[in-house]
């Protein structure tokens, strides 16, 4: 397999709409920070250092199957695809020689070589599966730490570059589709008791409350002074009652004006299907509306694996290596119409 | 004045951004500014705040002098290994090696406390290799122990075993396992 098989699919391990809730969990994200014992951290070692760590790594996971990937190798649209694809960060994409990446078959477990920290294990899986996704991200630091010594203190546990992540270096984090939530403006009531149990809750897309495509991740914020098992458990726990939440909302939405909720649905429908400039905001909100339409049972005819797979296709750097020539900012949004219309007409069952 | 990305429509939008290498200013057409804010999911999501803003809100590197900061001043602590001043660290919030947080161990638990909730120690998983490392070291406690009460009780022959037995530990220490420095 080659990394070109990575970057032309725009379907990824983690968006098959598979996995518990996936009505409304999109995905599952484990990422475990760790460093190398003995070397400084990447916020300012040598490049001798940073060579040295990226080779030890690729060799420490030798016997696991993984595709080795050094950012060195791939161009900068390229890079943009494997962000846009969630499978590196953009400050792992910015590492032209020290950064690398090492990605399983399936796409749900990646090893950042060389990003904030030496070593960044992320395993991705679809719809809520936060045990499964912490096995797999478990057992290949197990693999690692076999033959590579990490940074560890018994008081401070895995030592990483930024104190907000010392202890477990646990990072678990829920992708969610909250549409109901955000119509009925909860969100923001959402957020402060969340961060009040040691999570926040942010937009998965764009910056700040405001979430694109009403697309929100949750996750952990405290690593230190709770076990791993103990993370996940509550932020489960939180999830389970978001999902409740969100489901009565949408019961409450669809009672309380079921022609206004389904003509906005249908006109975004409309839209997608039919526009001939479709700029990436407007898209995003067009896609959640769809996808509320369709877990609602109002519109039919209409494939959600496509839908997934143009949440991925629609961003930049994907249009780009699609159309197979550098675009502006409108003609993306005239190709991204076009991809829009052709894909969704096909879906049709 | 003509957008500074696509140099075809009249710039009326002006962005200020803030970067590591300092204020960078652009002038962008509507359509180009939105696009600039096509991020992607990743950006800044491991990060809600930015750690550097809270460290040094709390711990001391404001403008004007503050009583936390004169105390600090005093004696700066800088980690032999990499350099780094608690100063530096907490300007920039992030520790530059492993040392650091030997270094700055003292200092750590109130800045901890703030960042987990009270919390300051670490309950999670430990690596198999560390077991492997405080098992080994238990041991060699044990056999000096040994050593010392047969001298005493002039086994000398016995001690010169356990003499032997402790130096081959401390190389298994040394060689066998990584976490030895």
């Amino acid at each position: 397999m080659s990394i070109e098989h990575f970057l032309n699919r725009s379907t990824t391990g983690w968006m098959n709409g598979e996995g518990e809730a996936s009505d409304i969990v999109l995905s599952t994200r484990i990422r475990l920070a760790r460093n190398v014992a003995n070397y400084r951290f990447p916020t300012i070692f040598s490049k001798e250092e940073a060579l040295e760590i990226k080779s030890q790594l690729i060799r420490a996971v030798e016997d696991d199957a993984f595709e080795v990937v050094e950012m060195n190798a791939l161009s900068v649209l390229d890079r943009r695809v494997l962000v846009e694809k969630h499978l590196i960060s953009p400050q792992l994409a910015d590492r032209e020689e020290a950064g690398a990446i090492l990605l399983s078959g399936d796409e749900k477990l990646s090893v950042l070589v060389n990003e904030e920290d030496h070593v960044r294990i992320q395993s991705i899986y679809p719809g809520l599966q936060l045990e499964e996704a912490y096995e797999r991200a478990m057992m290949i630091d197990d693999a690692i730490e076999e033959e590579v010594p990490y940074a560890y203190d018994k008081e401070f546990g895995y030592l990483t570059s930024c104190p907000s992540n010392t202890g477990t270096g646990l990072r678990a984090s829920v992708m969610m589709h909250l549409p109901a939530l955000t119509m009925t403006k909860q969100m923001q009531r959402v957020a402060v008791a969340v961060s009040r149990l040691g999570m926040t809750v942010r937009g998965s897309y764009g910056e700040g409350s405001e979430a694109l495509g009403n697309i929100y991740q949750l996750s952990n914020q405290l690593t230190l002074g709770k076990s791993e098992e103990d993370i996940i458990e509550e932020l489960k726990q939180v999830v389970l009652r978001l999902i409740a939440h969100e489901r009565d909302s949408r019961k409450w939405l669809l009672q309380r004006s079921p022609i206004a909720l389904e003509d906005k649905l249908y006109r975004s429908l409309g839209r997608l299907t039919h526009a001939r400039l479709l700029a990436s905001g407007e898209a995003a909100k067009a896609l959640s509306d769809v996808r509320l339409g369709i877990d609602l049972g109002l519109i039919e005819n209409v494939d959600m694996s496509v839908l997934n797979e143009l949440m991925i296709f629609m961003q930049p750097a994907f249009l780009q290596r699609y159309a197979n020539e550098t675009l502006d900012a409108n003609e993306r949004d005239q190709f991204r119409a076009k991809l829009f219309r052709e894909r969704l007409a096909f879906s049709k069952p | 004045m003509l957008c500074e990305r696509c140099g075809k429509r009249e710039a009326t939008i002006h962005v200020k951004e803030e970067t590591k290498a300092g204020m960078n200013e652009h002038y962008l057409c509507e359509p180009c500014a939105y696009t600039s804010n096509e991020q992607g999911p990743f950006q800044s999501s491991d990060q809600p705040m930015t750690i550097q803003q809270l460290l040094s809100n709390w711990f001391g590197i404001s403008e004007g002098p503050s009583p936390q900061r004169m105390t600090y001043d005093k004696e700066e602590t800088v980690c032999p290994n990499c350099q780094l001043s608690f100063q530096q660290f907490l300007k920039r919030g992030k520790f530059g090696c492993g040392t650091c947080y030997e270094t700055f161990r003292p200092r750590l638990k109130s800045i901890f406390t703030k960042l987990h909730n009270g919390h300051t120690a670490h309950v999670g998983k430990v690596p198999q290799t560390f077991h492997a490392t405080f098992a080994i070291e238990r041991q060699i406690e044990e056999v000096r122990e040994q050593m010392q009460r047969a001298v005493l009780e002039e086994r000398f022959e016995d001690a010169a075993l356990y003499r032997d037995e402790a130096k081959r530990l401390e190389s298994k220490l040394q060689g066998g396992d990584h976490h030895v420095d």
